[in-house]
């Protein structure tokens, strides 16, 4: 049922996907011309990655009321009611049904290794982890790597294009919300499961990370001067991190030496 | 002759004089001495964070000792200024700072409250790239039954005097999120720095609020 159902929808996304691409190449291109132009003017502009502010700000503020109102409450008492054991084997199921999207991404980046390991992690978890809800591979040597369609993009040499705060979803930028759908695609689970698994699987994703994330926000919240700028900066950061598989050391920032 | 051996002379003293006086040649701090600056800065935050008994107000004045002997609080205020720094007087700038130095100290005294019990292993370092002042210590907060969290400290010598510069978590530099927020509130405020010092007098009442009513 599941599967009639999402057919035809995806024939619709493809295309839409393959628009937004176009467009993507087009605002990397952008962004990477206003590095090479030097340090000065990337500092000039720290927010000049952020055209559609306006609108991401009112969607921020429409984000948090939400998350005040519902997301938050159901993250909490997902923690009260549900034992850390419980949760982690939870976290391991959704981590586990998601390695075939990790595999398809290793692939296409070219990290062979890695996408070996996944497998066998897969293999090792959906068995002897019975169905997922036991991560054994991590200790047998087998690390999960979690890699998604924007961070391929980043790879191939795709630039993150404007910022961009997803409704529900938080914040992203056009290269990342791309893959979000490309993801959706590759991902043999979205196929296989009725819809209804589908979406619950979505939601449950969803409370678990805000579950993790509970103490984090709140203290962003707190400390930030500018909570939606905050939100920003951490999560081109973090992301940026990511497509470097927190391995490869970025550039090193430079810091100068300051007269007294 | 005697003349020109005593001027002789006297050059060969001031060559030498000058050589003694003149600082020695800028190198990225040594490895050991990183570390183990990094090993003594973390034993005393630890230590504050456990101490039950010390009052909260007593926790803030303790961290702000530690901030001020271990980290370059100038260096990352004014990177953190960014390009608006060129537009601020000294007098604003040193403003600035004052109110900076309050901000780290408030929001770090509240941050490292969820780290009580926990220990921070030393692991590393690495170099800064071709930096001849900074070298990176790398570190991990050990949690029980969790992952470990990394922590690179980036270390700079200051005339023979090591200080941290910027500390990395999770692949996010809190120098450059400090400046992108920065840079955020200038333009939202307007007015250059004063908008940015206003914004930093209004947290810093509201923070020092939560913690004294803590």
């Amino acid at each position: 049922m599941g599967v009639i159902v999402r057919k035809p929808a995806a024939h619709l996304n493809i295309l839409l996907c393959a628009a937004l691409s176009m467009s993507l190449a087009a605002c990397g291109s952008t962004t990477q011309g206003t590095t090479s132009a030097g340090d000065t003017a990337q500092q000039a502009n720290a927010d000049s990655g952020d055209p559609w502010e306006n609108t991401n700000r009112a969607i921020f503020d429409f984000n948090n009321s939400v998350d005040r109102a519902v997301l938050q409450p159901i993250a909490r008492a997902y923690r009260d009611v549900l034992h850390e054991d419980i949760r982690d084997g939870i976290r391991n199921f959704s981590d586990n049904i998601n390695e075939p999207v990790n595999f398809v991404n290793l692939v296409l980046q070219g990290k062979d290794v890695k996408a070996a390991q996944t497998v066998i992690r897969f293999v090792i978890n959906s068995t002897v982890g019975i169905g997922g809800l036991g991560d054994v591979a991590t200790n047998l040597g087998y690390p999960r790597h979690q890699e998604d369609f924007g961070q391929t993009l980043a790879v191939w040499g795709v630039g993150e294009g404007p910022y961009i705060m997803l409704p529900i979803l938080g914040p992203s930028n056009v290269r990342d919300t791309v893959g979000k759908v490309a993801d959706n695609f590759t991902d043999p689970f979205g196929y296989v499961i009725p819809l209804a698994g589908n979406l619950a699987r979505t939601f449950v994703n969803g409370v678990d990370r805000r579950e993790r994330n509970l103490e984090t926000l709140e203290d962003i919240e707190r400390n930030s001067l500018d909570f939606y700028a905050a939100v920003r900066s951490l999560y081109r950061q973090n992301r940026e991190s990511q497509v470097r598989d927190g391995e490869v050391e970025g550039p090193v920032l430079d810091i100068p030496v300051y007269a007294e | 002759m005697r003349r020109f051996r005593s001027f002789g002379l006297f050059v060969v003293v001031a060559i030498v004089l000058g050589l003694a006086s003149t600082p020695p040649a800028a190198a990225a701090p040594d490895a050991g001495s990183a570390q183990k600056f990094i090993r003594t800065l973390a034993d005393k935050a630890v230590a504050v964070v456990k101490a039950d008994e010390v009052p909260k107000s007593d926790r803030s004045r303790q961290l702000r000792q530690i901030l001020r002997d271990h980290f370059d609080v100038r260096t990352i205020g004014i990177f953190a200024l960014g390009v608006h720094r060129r537009q601020s007087t000294p007098e604003q700038i040193s403003i600035y700072l004052e109110e900076f130095e309050d901000y780290v100290v408030y929001t770090y005294s509240t941050r490292l409250e969820k780290y009580a019990g926990e220990t921070v292993a030393v692991t590393g370092t690495r170099p800064a790239g071709s930096s001849k002042t900074d070298i990176f210590v790398t570190s991990e907060i050990v949690r029980q039954g969790k992952e470990p969290i990394p922590i690179t400290w980036r270390v700079r010598d200051r005339k023979g005097t090591l200080q941290v510069i910027d500390v990395e978590i999770e692949g996010t530099n809190q120098i450059v999120t400090y400046r992108q927020e920065f840079a955020a509130v200038i333009k939202r405020r307007g007015n250059g720095v004063e908008g940015l010092i206003t914004e930093l007098r209004e947290k810093n009442a509201s923070l020092q609020g939560k913690l004294a009513s803590n």
